[in-house]
């Protein structure tokens, strides 16, 4: 497990996802495996967005048994790809919080969850709305996803 | 890429060395403000680890909470153990080695003087005195463990649970009429209608702040122009304008611990880290709603029914003892809010 975890990170998350990596067929099938998640929590606030190829799902619903479903367009999907090529996904537990609001609750608790078939790692927590600069293109990435779909 | 594998694995369990670094006797390796403890280190994942420099703006409040935090650790050495005077340091610290035993004091009961700015933008978010007077009651009730559901702490936790001896009365209500409808987390509120004496009494905002947000504090060590804390209307007191499952006056009694100096009860982070205070159970997550008894994480039994996690208002009821000792170090002589006792 732990091997294949680092052969994951090493050949999917460092290398895979680029221009060059992306025609090969292996990654390719890789890609449908992908699912990245966004949590942002407070002791009155939940969302979750979940982005895969198949589909983007959104919910508010703190037991997480009712979801949005709409799909995933082929062009926010690349974008996620060549976000996600940007982030050393084996990395991003270490990433540190620019900012700490959430230890006194003037900020819902974040993290960004990378998984690739039963392989999931999850970043540290960090406060909703000010990602680590590592992570801010994606997050922002989603969060615009979930936006554009979630209208009230 | 073997060895980065092992140290990964390492990395990965739970129950993580602690590599101890002893300054002027405290110690202070697991203190943290904005960063998670993970960076790897051969033979232990737990490093000393100073706050990031790309917080610069923030450095000088790390460096008073930092200094607050030895303080307190330091006198808790100097004191410990065993010369206990009567200030109910109830014991049940078995587990979680490391943390410091509590200073004792002299104070007795400590009265806190509170000033309450109601700002309302419509006529139910000015909220009646009657609400208000029903917050200082449940402060009052959850602080002197004089709550009526504290017959609901299981048995396993009932012998660390604490009467603080700590109990706050209203000492002015400030009313503002805004047109502002919701005021962020950004102290925004504070700017307006600034605290009153801050260092001699808890300000506390009644407002609408927006985005899920039931309420938020400022740690002991921050500006005196921002301290105190700010709480939604609806989730305010027990009578009046309120809205379920937050209408028990706990969101308050929460923010007020943050004030006297009390991180989440699950350490804000994984399992290895700690909310400072020995008998509270290490979790690695908060708790929502109403959890079933016994819920576990990180191989010990959370305490959801603390005031420090996120549960709803009718199923928390408990500070413990380490909490206590923890709230009173700010508050005896030389203490970041020794000015509140008078």
């Amino acid at each position: 497990m732990k091997y294949l975890f680092v052969l994951f990170s090493i050949t999917l998350f460092a290398k895979g996802c680029n221009d060059e990596a992306s025609k090969k067929e292996a990654v390719k099938n890789a890609e449908d495996d992908i699912m990245i998640t966004y949590e942002a929590l407070s002791r009155g606030f939940f969302e979750e967005i979940i982005v895969s190829k198949a589909a983007l799902k959104t919910t508010k619903d703190r037991n997480k048994e009712q979801y949005k479903t709409y799909e995933c367009s082929e062009e926010d999907w690349k974008e996620i790809l060549s976000l996600l090529a940007k982030i050393d996904a084996k990395k991003i537990d270490t990433l540190e919080a620019p900012s700490a609001k959430r230890l006194h609750d003037g900020a819902a608790h974040a993290v960004l969850k990378i998984k690739y078939k039963d392989i999931e790692v999850s970043s540290n927590g960090f406060d909703h709305g000010n990602p680590p600069k590592e992570l801010a293109a994606l997050v922002n990435k989603l969060q615009a996803m979930a936006k554009a779909v979630d209208k009230p | 890429m073997l060895a980065l594998a092992t140290i990964m694995v390492s990395c990965s369990d739970d129950q993580t060395a602690n590599t101890n670094v002893e300054e002027q006797g405290a110690d202070m390796s697991d203190f943290y403000l904005y960063t998670e403890n993970t960076e790897k280190a051969a033979g232990g994942c737990f490093t000393m680890q100073k706050l990031n420099a790309q917080l610069d703006k923030d450095a000088d409040l790390f460096g008073r909470m930092y200094d607050i935090e030895k303080k307190y650790r330091q006198r808790s050495i100097a004191k410990k153990p065993g010369n206990g005077n009567g200030n109910g340091n109830g014991g049940g610290n078995n587990g979680g080695g490391g943390d410091p035993e509590p200073p004792t004091d002299n104070l007795g009961v400590v009265s806190i003087p509170v000033y309450v700015h109601v700002v309302y933008s419509n006529s139910n978010e000015n909220i009646s005195d009657a609400q208000i007077n029903s917050q200082m009651s449940v402060l009052n009730d959850d602080f002197r463990r004089a709550n009526s559901d504290a017959n609901q702490t299981p048995s396993l936790f009932s012998g660390v649970a604490s009467d603080t001896e700590i109990q706050f009365n209203l000492a002015g209500t400030f009313r503002h009429s805004d047109s502002r409808t919701s005021w962020g987390t950004n102290d925004a509120v504070k700017g307006s209608y600034p605290p009153v004496t801050p260092s001699t009494h808890l300000n506390i905002w009644v407002c609408n702040i927006g985005g899920g947000i039931l309420g938020y504090a400022q740690f002991p060590g921050g500006s005196s122009s921002t301290d105190g804390v700010v709480v939604g209307p609806q989730y305010f007191g027990t009578t009046g304008y309120l809205a379920a499952p937050f209408d028990g006056g706990r969101t308050t009694t929460h923010e007020v611990g943050h004030y006297l100096n009390l991180r989440h009860i699950w350490g804000d982070g994984r399992c290895n880290r700690d909310d400072f205070v020995s008998d509270t159970p290490t979790s690695d997550r908060p708790n929502y709603g109403c959890p079933s008894f016994p819920t576990t994480h990180c191989r010990s039994t959370d305490m959801t029914m603390n005031y420090m996690d996120y549960t709803d208002d009718a199923c928390m009821n408990m500070f413990s003892e380490g909490q206590k000792s923890r709230m009173r170090g700010v508050l005896i002589p030389g203490g970041a809010r020794e000015n509140l006792v008078n």
